[in-house]
C-alpha cells in the first residue's frame, strides 16, 4: 500500500477534497465505477485475481445489486484518487431471500414462472429474478409488493404502508461486513481514511425515494399514481424518506468521520430524452421530500465531518431547472453526467449555468465512446471533458455510469492516463477540438407558454 | 393525514375560448353531423386529458349515434393519442400524463376489440404481428392488429418483447401470409433485422412477407433490412396486406416485384392525397 506520511494529506484525498470545493487542485481527480462482470473483465485484463462467479462478490445494497465495490487493491495499481463504499443489506449482499411463487405474500399481477425457477425477495418485498445474460446476470424486479396499494381506497393504502415490514435501518448486520474479508465497515472505513491515500465515497441509503417507489409499486405505475393518487404517493414518499434519512444516519455513525463524501441514494428523476415529470409536478411532488431527507441528512455528516459533501445521482438528461432545485435540497454535487443522451444532457452547459455552486462527477461516456469507441476515441473525449469541466475545479472524472463488461480495459486505461496528463491544473486555454463552451446552449423553458393572442383589430 | 395536494392546473378562459375558435375553423371533422361531431371532440379531448374513466362513456355514445368502431380507431381516438404523442415529444407532456392517454386508449380499445372482431366477414388470411425483443410498446401494434382483423384477417398477436424463435414458430405453427414486426426504440429497431435474418435462416422468408413499422422506422429502414413493406401508419398496413394477399397473392415474400408494388401503393396514396389537396 502507499504509503502515507502520518499529519498530512495525501494529495490523492487534497485532490478531491479541492475539486468538490470547486478549488483548483494539481489534477482532476479519477475514479472508477462499473459492474460485477466490468469489474471482472477488468482485474481479468490487468493479470489480477478474481472469482469468476457473479453472484460472490460485494455489492451495494439491494437495490444497486449491480454495484460491485472496488477493492483497493486495485485502486492502488491503477493510481486512482477516490473509491467508493456502499453499505450492504443485512448479513452480505445480494441480501436476498429465496422464496417460492406460491410463498410470494401478495399478488404480483403475472403468470407464474416455469418450475425450477429461481426467485427472490430482497429487504423491501421487491420480488426479483436471477436473469443471466451472456456475460453474467443481474436480478429483476418481476413483483411489486405496493402494487395494489395505490390503487386501493386511500384509508386501505394507508393501512397497507402501515403494515408493511419495512427494513430495519439501524440493523447491525449491515455494517458487519466490507470489501476486506473480516474487516467491518467502520473498520474498513478507518483502514481506507489511515492507511491508504484514497478519498472516500460513501453511500448509506439502502433504497431511495422515488426510486424505491417506483421499485415498490412498479415503473408503469408509479407515473399515474402523481396524478390519481398524490394522498398515497405522499405518505408513501414520507414514509421512504424517513427510512432515507436513518440509513444515512446508521451509517455515519459508523463512519462519518471517514468519508469524505455521501452519496445520497440514487434517483433517477429523467430519462433519455427528458425528465420524467413536469417541473410543476417536481415542485408540487416531490421536492419537499429530497428536501427533507437530504437536509436532515446533512445536518447530522456535518457534525461529524465538517468538511464533508453530499452528491447526487441521476441518470438521464435531467433538465436544468431541476437540478437548481436539487441544489436548493442541500445537494452539493451531481453524478453521472452522461454526456450523449439528449439535449438537456450538454455537461458544459450545466457546468456554465451551475458549476460555480455545484461539483460534478462522472462525464466520460458508457454508452458510446467507452464500449465502442478506440483507445484514441477515448483520449479526445476526457480532454474535451476535462476542458468543459474542469475550469476552476469541482469535476471528478469517472464513467457516465457503471463500467460493463463491454469496455475494453485499454479503454478504461486510457481514461484513467489521459485524466493524468491532461488533467494538470492550470488547465489549457485553447479548447481541444470538438469541445464545447456551453454558450449555444438554448436554456430549457419548462413551462411553455400559450401562444399569445393577437391583438384585436383597432376600430376606425 | 398526509397533505391535501392540489393537481388542478389553473387555465385562462379567454385563452381557452379563443383556441377553441380557432380549432373550430379548420376541424377536421366539419363534415360529419353536428352531435358526431361534438362526440369526436369529446373523445379526442378525454384522450388527450386522460380521462380515463369517462372514455367508456363517450365510446358508447359514438357507437349509439351508429358510429363504426374502425371510424373511432381511425379518427379521434388515432388524432388524440397524436396530439398525446405531439405534446410528449414537445416536453409539454411527461411520463404521468402520457400514461393516463394511454389508459384511455386501453379502455377504448378493450372495448371496441370484440366489436371489430364481429364485424369481420370472411377470413381473407392470417396475420402474426407482434412487438420485437426488447421493446416492451404495445399501442401502435394492437391498433395495426384491430384494424388487420376488421379487414378480414385472422390476426395471431404474439404480443411484446418478442423473440425470434417465437416469431419463427408461430410462422411454422398458424402459416401466416403476412408477418410485421413493430419497435419503438432506436435501440430496438435493430432486433427487427436480426428476426428477419432468422426467418431467412429457417428457410421461411419466401412463405411470408415482412412488414415492419414503429415511431424509428421508415421506408429507408425497411430497404435496408429488406423487409418487404413498411407501413407508415395502420391504414397503409392494412392497404399494403390486403393487396398482398388478393392480386399480390402470386409473389412470394423477399421478391423485388412485391417490394416495388408496395411502394406503388404508397405512391398512390401521395397522389390522391395531392389531387385533394
Amino acid at each position: 500500500m502507499a504509503a502515507i506520511i502520518k499529519g498530512t494529506m495525501p494529495p490523492q484525498r487534497k485532490r478531491v477534497i479541492d475539486a468538490m470545493h470547486l478549488r483548483e487542485p494539481d489534477r482532476v481527480p479519477v475514479g472508477l465505477w462499473g459492474t460485477v462482470e466490468g469489474y471482472q473483465n477488468l482485474r481479468q485484463g490487468l493479470g489480477m485475481q478474481f472469482n469468476e462467479d457473479p453472484r460472490n462478490y460485494r455489492t451495494g445494497s439491494t437495490t444497486w445489486t449491480t454495484d460491485v465495490a472496488f477493492e483497493l487493491d486495485l485502486a492502488e495499481k491503477l493510481d486512482l484518487d477516490f473509491v467508493r463504499i456502499s453499505i450492504g443489506p443485512p448479513g452480505g449482499s445480494p441480501g436476498f431471500r429465496p422464496i417460492k411463487f406460491e410463498e410470494v405474500p401478495f399478488d404480483m399481477g403475472i403468470p407464474p414462472p416455469p418450475a425450477g425457477v429461481e426467485i427472490n425477495v430482497d429487504e423491501w418485498g421487491v420480488v426479483r429474478k436471477w436473469t443471466p445474460h451472456e456475460n453474467g446476470g443481474y436480478y429483476e424486479m418481476i413483483g411489486y409488493p405496493l402494487f395494489h396499494a395505490t390503487s386501493a381506497p386511500l384509508a386501505d393504502g394507508l393501512r397497507m404502508l402501515d403494515e408493511f415490514p419495512w427494513p430495519d435501518p439501524w440493523d447491525p448486520a449491515c455494517w458487519e461486513d466490507s470489501p476486506i474479508p473480516g474487516m467491518s465497515l467502520r473498520e474498513y472505513c478507518k483502514f481506507v481514511r489511515e492507511e491508504t491515500p484514497f478519498a472516500l465515497m460513501g453511500q448509506g441509503g439502502r433504497g431511495g425515494l422515488f426510486e424505491q417507489a417506483k421499485y415498490m409499486v412498479g415503473y408503469a405505475k408509479i407515473f399515474s399514481d402523481f396524478i390519481e393518487s398524490p394522498e398515497f404517493l405522499e405518505a408513501f414518499l414520507t414514509k421512504l424518506v424517513d427510512i432515507e434519512i436513518e440509513h444515512n444516519k446508521a451509517f455515519l455513525d459508523q463512519c462519518g468521520e471517514y468519508i469524505d463524501w455521501l452519496r445520497m441514494s440514487p434517483e433517477d428523476l429523467a430519462s433519455e430524452k427528458t425528465a420524467f415529470t413536469s417541473l410543476d409536478m417536481f415542485e408540487r411532488q416531490l421536492k419537499h421530500h429530497y428536501k427533507r431527507a437530504t437536509l436532515a441528512t446533512k445536518e447530522y455528516y456535518l457534525k461529524k465531518n465538517p468538511l464533508g459533501k453530499i452528491q447526487f445521482h441521476s441518470c438521464g438528461a435531467i433538465p436544468e431547472p431541476f437540478m437548481r432545485h436539487l441544489m436548493d435540497c442541500g445537494v452539493d454535487g451531481y453524478d453521472s453526467l452522461p454526456p450523449k443522451v439528449a439535449r438537456h444532457s450538454n455537461p458544459a452547459a450545466k457546468k456554465r449555468q451551475l458549476g460555480k455552486e455545484m461539483f460534478f462527477y462522472g462525464g466520460i461516456d458508457v454508452q458510446q465512446t467507452l464500449p465502442y469507441g478506440s483507445v484514441e476515441d477515448v483520449r479526445a473525449e476526457v480532454r474535451t471533458r476535462i476542458w468543459e469541466m474542469g475550469h476552476g475545479g469541482g469535476f471528478l472524472l469517472s464513467s457516465s455510469h457503471r463500467l460493463e463488461h463491454d469496455v475494453p480495459i485499454a479503454n478504461t486505461l486510457a481514461m484513467i492516463e489521459e485524466c493524468r496528463s491532461y488533467g494538470v491544473y492550470p488547465l489549457p486555454k485553447e479548447p481541444p477540438p470538438g469541445a464545447d463552451t456551453g454558450a449555444g446552449y438554448e436554456a430549457w423553458d419548462p413551462r411553455p407558454k400559450r401562444k399569445p393572442k393577437p391583438k384585436p383589430a383597432a376600430t376606425a | 393525514m398526509p397533505l391535501k395536494i392540489e393537481t388542478e392546473k389553473e387555465f385562462d378562459l379567454e385563452d381557452l375560448q379563443y383556441d377553441i375558435d380557432e380549432t373550430r375553423k379548420t376541424d377536421r371533422w366539419n363534415d360529419a353531423p353536428t352531435d358526431v361531431k361534438e362526440l369526436f371532440h369529446t373523445l379526442e379531448w378525454n384522450i388527450i386529458d386522460g380521462e380515463h374513466h369517462e372514455t367508456i362513456t363517450f365510446i358508447n355514445g359514438c357507437l349509439e349515434k351508429g358510429v363504426s368502431p374502425r371510424t373511432l380507431v381511425a379518427g379521434p381516438m388515432a388524432t388524440g393519442i397524436a396530439e398525446v404523442g405531439r405534446r410528449f415529444k414537445m416536453d409539454e407532456y411527461f411520463l404521468p400524463e402520457v400514461m393516463m392517454s394511454a389508459k384511455c386508449m386501453h379502455e377504448a380499445l378493450g372495448r371496441l376489440k370484440p366489436l371489430i372482431i364481429a364485424e369481420k366477414s370472411i377470413d381473407i388470411g392470417t396475420v402474426v404481428v407482434g412487438t420485437v425483443q426488447g421493446d416492451l410498446h404495445d399501442i401502435g401494434k394492437k391498433i395495426v392488429a384491430m384494424m388487420m382483423e376488421a379487414a378480414g384477417f385472422t390476426v395471431i398477436d404474439l404480443g411484446v418483447s418478442v423473440p425470434p424463435e417465437d416469431f419463427i414458430a408461430a410462422i411454422r405453427e398458424h402459416k401466416p401470409k403476412i408477418v410485421g414486426f413493430s419497435a419503438l426504440l432506436t435501440t430496438t429497431m435493430n432486433m427487427q433485422g436480426e428476426t428477419l435474418k432468422l426467418i431467412k435462416k429457417e428457410g421461411l422468408r419466401e412463405q411470408v412477407k415482412v412488414f415492419v413499422g414503429g415511431a424509428p422506422i421508415s421506408q429507408a429502414w425497411c430497404d435496408k433490412i429488406g423487409a418487404d413493406a413498411y407501413g407508415a401508419d395502420a391504414l397503409i398496413a392494412v392497404e399494403k396486406a390486403k393487396a398482398c394477399v388478393d392480386r399480390l397473392h402470386n409473389l412470394s415474400g423477399g421478391d423485388p416485384a412485391l417490394h416495388a408494388a408496395m411502394l406503388q401503393i404508397d405512391r398512390q396514396r401521395e397522389e390522391a392525397k395531392a389531387a385533394v389537396g
